[in-house]
């Protein structure tokens, strides 16, 4: 059980003097924080919230909390309502106070730190938002010197107090100025530092003075005697993140409630920001900046700044990673979560733009790839056991994003060659050292495939091409197209490694991907080699097989962990199709991206996540030999 | 003299996810255990085994104290040719799992004929063959030696003999020829070590209070 206790007042309500607005709302949203286990840890059991509490309900809490049977370490009263100073005492007014005899019907600070010192807490901190809520510092100076604290050994006190003791509380948005900025340091929206577990309340009352006193509205006090122990008032949202870069998305919105919305759901970035370099999941990086790229309203000037802020701050952070493509990644992922709101022409214009960084830095990546296996040939295999499964794959996204950076060229109207030199350079790599992993091995392969070969197709590289094909089409053959699911839990690799080295019909169907994108991708790109009719002759040995394509209503959405409506094409080998003409006769008429810069966007998405297949790069049969005026010609 | 500067590694990093390479880690790992649990349990039964977290050494507090109370290791180690990973070669899993097993089963089965002979050795319990002069003999002396336990059921657990591959078909073959005077004798100890295997569960049990026996 935590030895920690908050009682946290909020008087809106007076019998005797003026009513407030803001002062329960304060001391809930406070409470409701700092019992989070997260953040504040305080032991809820312990604790009470009282709303326009009478002077007895008062006492009777801090009696219970304070005298209880448990041992006491830590101990935070929060008050949010009138406060006065009278005879040099500052009084705390609940809702039956009277204004006239404060000594008799409000609670004097003095009374509260003799019941304090009494149960002798080892941290006591006061957080007072109230008018004339300074005053509490000439009555706490009599209070230290008395016989109140001396006796019983001086705790650790710490007070907060957010108007000074001429000036009056002002509220702003139903929340007191002062408590709206201690919030923010509590839950970390204000940054203070990185370096400690724990906060004090001497830290984060410097950093609310700091910002209420700018404001120009009230003047808080801070004053801590912290002898015993290190800081324990609420825990350290930022401990240990180094997140300074991400902190700069922060500066400089042009006004108060942009400001403040980029600044709550930028909490929410902190988790997935320091797991880029170590842990990067794009699903939970996406899930974070999507809410905050809608928090800007319809502003798409404002939208694109922040992406483009997000992306920076968020691309430095990936440059700690030793994954080459890390940075490559944070940066699409930034682009897909733009294309929700790619329908706006500027968005749009972004996206292009965008798309042509990120395939730049995929044309380098792609170079130094193919450096990398220059100087070492199996510079490729990072991982142990586990690359029998994931290398195939790892190669395969390898060659789809280089194929990215072809597709990013043409959607711009600009020349490929250079996109497709880099890509046939990797081609040659890779048939040279790795062509025994160029294996159909799982559904994930699907979206990279398909980037590839539509590249190398524009590109004008043919031969690599019907080789890759070749490779794949052979094994998935072999396997009789049982591939692993695109989403096959990682713990399941090596059963479902060791099922492949038995006959296919043994491979456990429940690992499987069924239906299948990825063979579906290798029989259509048959046609753009003329391979169709040779792949024909194979179909036989994937009888029953099914075979899968997604294909959306529109793209805006293709980002999204679930994409609602579109269609599911599913053909079955041996029941419904017998070739690959049967497929491309069958083939549904669907919607493609309107324009380049959700094109690439969408393409973005299924290389990010490859449980989603860009069929529209894949031309239709009319148009299949009307590429050449549309191609590059890359230099092998 | 120069220190030799440490070599760059030259591996290209890329489009990996840590988590996904330590759950096949995991997993990798957990088929090796189930895999050494079944070796494990050709030597011990299940309900002989013991598992501690911490500490090198144990000892049975309330016993005489035992001649070998140590945590032995087993351990063996394995390459994994980059070659055979970049030439997608399957069999690679076989080639690797099945020797480390192997390995880990042999280190466990000398170390359990470690700490068997150790123990037989320092109560006398050592039986030379050629001494005897005979198959039959020694293993007329072995059962005389030995002293036969009784499980949880209250069975009578007869002695296991573990030899070499080449040594299981001699022993068959001379267990049909031991002469009937010593098959008549082994069988009378045999049933003398019985009774006395049951008397001593019987004064084991005896000990708890309130027992019926």
């Amino acid at each position: 059980m935590s030895g920690r206790a908050l009682l946290a007042i909020g008087c809106d309500a007076y019998a005797e003097l003026n009513p407030l607005t803001g002062a329960e709302a304060d001391a809930a949203a406070i409470f409701e924080l700092l019992i989070q286990p997260q953040i504040g840890d305080y032991d809820a059991n312990r604790s009470r919230l009282l709303r326009s509490p009478t002077l007895q309900e008062v006492r009777l809490a801090l009696t219970d909390m304070l005298f209880g049977d448990q041992p006491l370490d830590t101990v935070t009263v929060m008050f949010a309502g009138h406060g006065a100073v009278s005879g040099g005492s500052f009084y705390m007014a609940m809702s039956d106070s009277r204004a006239h005899a404060l000594s008799a019907t409000a609670l004097s600070l003095a009374d509260l730190f003799r019941m304090i010192a009494e149960a002798a807490p080892r941290q006591s901190y006061l957080v007072i938002d109230a008018c004339e809520s300074g005053g509490l510092i000439s009555d706490l100076n009599v209070i230290l010197k008395s016989e109140v604290m001396g006796e019983l050994g001086t705790p650790g006190v710490t007070l907060l107090a957010t108007a000074a003791s001429n000036e009056g509380a002002v509220e702003v948005g139903g929340h007191g100025v002062g408590t709206t900025a201690l919030i923010d340091c509590i839950r970390g929206d204000t940054f203070l530092q990185d370096s400690t577990t724990a906060l004090d309340l001497v830290e984060i009352g410097r950093a609310v003075s700091e910002r209420v006193s700018a404001a120009g509205q009230q003047t808080p006090v801070v004053w801590g005697l912290n002898l015993y122990g290190p800081p324990g008032f609420c825990k350290n949202p930022h401990a240990g993140t180094g997140n300074a870069p991400l902190r700069s998305v922060l500066v400089g919105w042009p006004d108060a409630g942009t400001s403040a919305a980029i600044g709550t759901n930028l909490r929410r970035l902190w988790e997935p920001y320091v797991a880029i370099p170590t842990r990067w999941e794009p699903r939970a990086f996406l899930n974070a900046i999507a809410p905050l790229l809608s928090s800007v309203g319809d502003d798409s000037e404002m939208r694109i700044n922040l992406a483009r802020r997000i992306a920076d701050a968020c691309a430095a952070q990936a440059s700690e990673s030793r994954d080459r493509y890390r940075e490559i990644e944070v940066r699409a992922a930034c682009v897909v979560a733009l294309l929700p709101f790619a329908a706006d022409a500027k968005v749009e214009a972004y996206l292009v733009a965008t798309c042509g960084e990120i395939a730049a830095l995929v044309e380098q990546v792609t170079n130094a790839a193919v450096s990398a296996i220059d100087a070492y040939a199996f510079a490729l295999v990072t991982g142990g056991m586990s690359d029998l499964y994931y290398l195939p794959i790892r190669i395969s996204k390898l060659l789809g994003w280089a194929g990215f950076a072809v597709h990013a060229a043409l959607a711009a109207g600009e020349d490929c060659g250079s996109a497709g030199t880099s890509l046939a350079d990797l081609f040659a790599r890779i048939f040279e050292t790795y062509s025994l992993s160029l294996v159909a091995m799982s559904d994930e392969q699907a979206p990279y495939v398909l980037s590839t070969l539509t590249a190398a197709s524009r590109a004008g590289l043919n031969e690599q091409s019907e080789r890759l094909l070749g490779h794949l089409f052979a094994s998935g053959v072999d396997c009789r197209g049982r591939v692993a699911q695109a989403d096959l839990d990682p713990s399941k690799v090596l059963e479902f490694l060791i099922a492949r080295t038995e006959p296919p019909e043994e491979a456990s169907i429940d690992m499987v991907a069924q239906p299948t994108e990825l063979v579906l991708v290798l029989l259509r790109a048959s046609r753009l080699f003329d391979l169709a009719e040779e792949f024909d002759t194979s179909l036989e040995a994937l009888d029953h097989l099914a075979l899968n394509a997604y294909l959306p209503d529109d793209f805006l959405n293709f980002g999204a962990e679930q994409i609602m409506g579109g269609v599911n094409a599913v053909f079955q080998i041996g029941h419904d199709v017998w070739s690959v003409g049967d497929i491309e006769a069958a083939w549904p008429n669907r919607p493609s991206p309107e324009s380049p810069g959700v094109a690439m966007a969408a393409l973005l998405a299924s290389l990010l996540f490859p449980d989603r297949t860009p069929w529209f790069l894949m031309p239709l049969q009319s148009s299949v030999e009307i590429t050449s005026e549309e191609s590059c010609v890359a230099s092998a | 003299m120069a220190s030799a500067a440490a070599e760059p590694d030259p591996r290209f990093r890329c489009l990996e996810r840590a988590q996904y390479e330590e759950a096949f880690e995991t997993s990798f790992a957990s088929l090796l255990g189930k895999m050494q649990a079944n070796s494990r349990q050709m030597f011990v039964s299940k309900q002989n085994i013991l598992r501690m977290n911490h500490g090198g050494t144990w000892v049975h507090a309330a016993r005489d104290p035992e001649p070998d109370t140590s945590m032995h290791s087993i351990s063996t180690e394995w390459t994994i040719p980059f070659k055979d990973i970049a030439e997608n070669d399957l069999g690679l899993i076989a080639r690797t799992i099945l020797p480390i097993n192997e390995e880990m089963e042999k280190q466990f089965a000398l170390n359990m004929y470690g700490v068997v002979g150790a123990a037989a050795e320092k109560v006398g319990n050592v039986v030379d063959a050629k001494a005897e002069g005979s198959f039959a003999k020694s293993m007329l002396e072995m059962f005389r030696k030995i002293e036969l336990g009784v499980d949880r059921n209250g069975e009578i657990s007869m002695p296991q003999i573990h030899v070499g591959p080449g040594m299981a078909e001699k022993i068959a073959k001379e267990l049909e020829s031991v002469p009937p005077e010593i098959e008549a004798e082994i069988e009378r100890v045999k049933a003398e070590k019985m009774q006395q295997a049951r008397e001593r569960e019987a004064n084991r049990k005896a000990k708890f209070k309130g027992s019926a026996s």
